[in-house]
């Protein structure tokens, strides 16, 4: 396949980056993206090392910054495919403020969020998403604290595409995947992605047992909040997976780059641009 | 000529709007015009100045010294008054004029302003009318400026303010002092920043990301006015880390892309300046200095940011320091930046400050800047083989690699944080982190050998410098002896700057900080050492008088001061009204 790469990943057998890697790809595919036009974006993780993996573009930025280096490259070339991806630490912890503006300001690129509940490459300590008692490096005697809820988050901050997908369901994954690419908008998906080393709860059968496929309205606002809430008010015995919400509304791209041209292609004169008809004001 | 009026007011008032009306309609003559606001961090409340200095040659900095000062309150009379030329005209409201010193020309405001018709919203255009009268300029050009500024207003508030300008202008006329006429061309009149955001969008600016932070905001403004203009893209981030890495994205899409704010807000960004270095994306940012540290002083000017820049983020990597040294450089600089950072793909800094981004000067014209772009590649390639990256980070005899942008077919290639390969791939081979650090830093040789000379002027053995925006004031304290001064601050070319040293014996460093980062800089990178500083650290440029006095007092130790000549009470003559010694009613 032209995405390809000849080095192979090396997370832990069994982690839950190899199912989305693979859907990616095979997502991109099917959508016809060509290497050329696709740029992956990823931020610092184990999931993270992604753009190496994807022969095409790719930005492998800083932790937590995976949206503004996405949103930068977006907006002067929109006509590329720009699929930024990145942890729970590192989207929900460090990038917080930009997930919360990103979804806000509806910047026009997909969002993918490889969320293990815990810090992988950083040897096992706890998240933001770690759920309430569990036992990690960092919480020896069981965490404390209230996870936070992406898909809430989310809604409230004003994403457009909100979804959630299963790392141990490539096919689904890949489907949703490519929704969130031909949607216009702030398109994220938060993907349940089993950490087999060092998280021990949440695991690939401890997913089976409890998603299943939500099949409600995702253009209803009050149906896309009541699933969205639906793990937590069930203590976890419920977890839909599907495109949660979706409903268009204008871009921030538009608004910070009026008419929205590809600022790549535009020519730029060798001898300089004459600015003085921009200058009218200080004559 | 070299003429000076002062517009103070409380904070609101328009002393700013006042000022640089003047400013505008001397340079629509064709004369220099130096323009210098200052004001506190507040909205209301507070003391708001705006100085206009008028010549005939070229002119960089503010002076002490005030022909004319307009003044819209009883403070504004208090500060001022001491900076008032012997012969000068203090412009004072009638209701508050002490009437003890003939200088002043008390005038009923309120009542002339009801008589030609107008209402108190003009007493700036009545001021302005007064004071183009007392030196005989034409009112008609202010008469053209008020239509323009007006015109959207209506006629009848065009020509009330017409009338209040003529009422002002004939009790100047019949007080007659002076004579400037209109003697050349229009030239621009433009703050720092405005040059700034010119020249970078001469020099081919696309994209701009920034959140809000004085003394950078005012540039931020600037660019977002230009939007829908032409090709650009300006962003308000959600924060400065976001502004950095969206321009970092940006630049990595092959537009010429800037970031920009003060040192706190820099602080911000500082990890993401590594990132640019290490994936080699070529990155601007324009720091605007402030008194710091921390919040500091908000609205006032120090040059303490140098080694925050020079330190910014983890590891060892090139980076290029630019400090403008005038207004007019600031236009030309910023766009040269653009083409420092894409042709050797590394991170430059354009280090202004407050006295400079806020300041306004004329300019004569707008010349555009040459664009170079470096190896960049924005063409279609030949495919690549499947399973083959584009060979991005090659090891090449400049160590700059041709750079293929997102959209390039078989450009494939990742930018990134890790070290990596000549393909992009991570790596921890020692052999290939050792390659790619050298082919890096192979690019100093070519940085230096384009890098700007230190600028001189004058010749002895005495050498007076100064760095970026203190280059106006100090060069004009300094008149008597050579002068040297460095808009290229980083990495400096030891050659060059020897060879600007030549035949100095004895060597004065006028610095806008308290430990002399520049100096330091200096000793480190040529081993030239100063034999004596000049420290300031108030919160304000040096005044040219204030130069003097300093060059004056080192002179009688024949220039040389083991410890740092600092500003002192008797630095203090030489000032503008010191805001700390009065209390605002
Ligand atoms: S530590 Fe966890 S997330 Fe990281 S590669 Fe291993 S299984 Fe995957």
């Amino acid at each position: 396949m032209e995405f390809n790469t000849p080095e192979k990943p090396q997370w832990c057998p069994g982690c839950g980056d190899y199912g989305i890697h693979t859907a990616l790809k095979q997502a991109l595919h099917e959508v016809g993206a060509h290497p050329k036009d696709t740029v992956i974006v990823s931020g610092i993780g184990c999931g993270s090392k992604i753009p190496n993996y994807v022969r095409s573009y790719g930005l492998e930025g800083l932790h937590g910054r995976v949206i503004p280096t996405s949103v930068g490259i977006k907006i002067a070339n929109p006509e590329l495919t720009v699929i930024g991806i990145g942890g729970d630490g590192d989207g929900f912890s460090e990038g917080g403020n930009h997930f919360i503006h990103g979804a806000r300001e509806n910047f026009d690129i997909v969002y993918i969020v490889q969320d293990n509940h815990i810090y992988g490459l950083t040897t096992g300590q706890a998240s933001p998403t770690t759920p309430k008692g569990m036992k990690t490096k960092t919480t020896p005697d069981g965490n404390m604290i209230n996870e936070f809820r992406p898909v809430p988050m989310a809604l409230v901050a004003g994403a457009t595409f909100v979804a959630t997908a299963f790392a141990g369901d490539i096919m689904h994954l890949k489907e949703v995947i490519k929704e969130a690419i031909a949607h216009k908008g702030f398109a994220f998906i938060d993907v349940y992605q089993p950490c087999v080393t060092w998280n021990k709860l949440n695991t690939y059968d401890w997913y089976r047992e409890r998603v299943y496929k939500t099949t409600h309205d995702p253009s209803d606002w009050n149906q896309a909040w009541e699933k969205a809430w639906e793990p937590y008010v069930t203590d976890f015995e419920k977890i839909p997976l599907g495109v949660i919400y979706k409903k268009e509304r204008e871009i921030a791209d538009d608004f910070f780059s009026p008419g929205r041209k590809n600022l790549v292609k535009e020519p730029l004169d060798p001898n300089g641009i004459d600015v003085s008809f921009l200058a009218k004001e200080f004559l | 000529m070299d003429f000076t009026i002062k517009v103070g007011a409380a904070a609101g008032e328009g002393a700013f709007v006042t000022g640089k009306v003047l400013g505008k309609l001397f340079a629509r003559g064709g004369y220099h015009v130096f323009g210098y606001p200052e004001y506190p961090s507040l909205i209301r409340g507070g003391h708001n100045s705006y100085q206009v200095r008028i010549s005939d040659g070229t002119i960089e900095s503010p002076r002490r010294e005030n022909n004319i000062i307009l003044v819209l309150n009883p403070d504004a009379y208090a500060f001022h008054i001491e900076t008032l030329a012997k012969d000068g005209v203090i412009i004072v409201d009638k209701s508050f004029a002490p009437g003890k010193d003939e200088r002043e020309l008390a005038l009923p405001i309120a009542d002339l302003i009801k008589e030609a018709g107008g209402d108190m919203r003009m007493k700036n255009t009545l001021l302005v009318g007064v004071t183009l009268g007392l030196v005989g300029y034409p009112l008609e050009m202010l008469e053209q400026l008020l239509e323009e500024i007006f015109g959207s207003k209506g006629e009848e508030v065009v020509n009330a303010n017409k009338r209040v300008a003529r009422a002002g202008y004939e009790i100047g006329k019949d007080h007659k002092k002076w004579e400037i006429v209109p003697k050349g061309e229009p030239k621009y009149y433009i703050a720092g920043n405005e040059a700034a955001g010119l020249g970078a969008l001469s020099a081919g600016l696309r994209f701009y990301s920034g959140y809000p932070m004085t003394p950078a905001s005012s540039l931020l403004h600037f660019l977002i006015s230009k939007r829908g203009k032409l090709p650009l893209a300006v962003v308000q981030s959600e924060d400065e880390i976001a502004a950095i890495n969206q321009a970092i994205g940006a630049a990595y899409a092959g537009v010429r892309a800037m970031t920009g704010s003060s040192g706190g807000g820099f602080a911000l960004m500082t990890e993401a300046v590594g990132l640019a270095a290490l994936a080699e994306i070529p990155l601007v940012v324009y720091l605007a200095q402030r008194t710091g540290p921390s919040t500091g002083m908000p609205t006032w000017t120090e040059q303490a940011d140098l080694f925050q820049v020079l330190g910014a983020s983890q590891g060892e990597f090139l980076r290029i320091v630019l400090a403008p040294t005038s207004i007019p450089e600031n236009y030309r600089l910023t766009g040269e930046a653009l083409n420092l950072a894409e042709k050797y793909q590394v991170p430059v800094f354009v280090l202004v400050d407050k006295f400079l981004a806020e300041s306004n000067a004329t300019l004569d014209s707008l010349p555009p800047i040459p664009i170079e772009r470096g190896p960049i590649i924005l063409e279609d390639m030949e495919e690549l083989p499947l399973m083959k990256r584009y060979p991005r980070y090659k090891d090449t005899e400049t160590g700059v690699s041709p750079r293929p942008v997102p959209g390039v077919r078989g450009g494939y290639h990742i930018g990134t944080s890790y070290e990596h390969r000549e393909d992009s791939f991570t790596t921890e081979d020692f052999d290939e982190r050792k390659k790619q650090v050298d082919k890096r830093m192979r690019k100093l040789a070519h940085i230096l050998n384009e890098s700007y000379p230190p600028i001189v002027e004058g010749n002895g053995r005495v050498a007076v410098v100064a760095w970026g925006s203190q280059k106006g004031p100090v060069f004009e304290g300094a008149k008597k002896y050579k002068r040297i001064a460095f808009n290229w601050v980083y990495p400096l070319d030891k050659e060059k700057v020897k060879k600007a040293f030549e035949g100095v014996e004895r060597i004065v460093v006028f610095e806008n900080n308290a430990t002399g980062l520049f100096s330091k800089l200096l000793y480190m990178e040529t081993g030239i050492k100063p034999d004596a500083l000049v420290l300031k650290y108030t919160g304000r440029q040096f005044f040219p008088e204030q130069v003097e006095h300093a060059l004056e007092m080192l002179e009688e130790k024949d220039f040389q001061s083991p410890d740092p000549i600092r500003y002192e009470e008797d630095f203090e003559k030489y000032e503008f009204y010191a805001p700390w010694r009065y209390k605002v009613k």
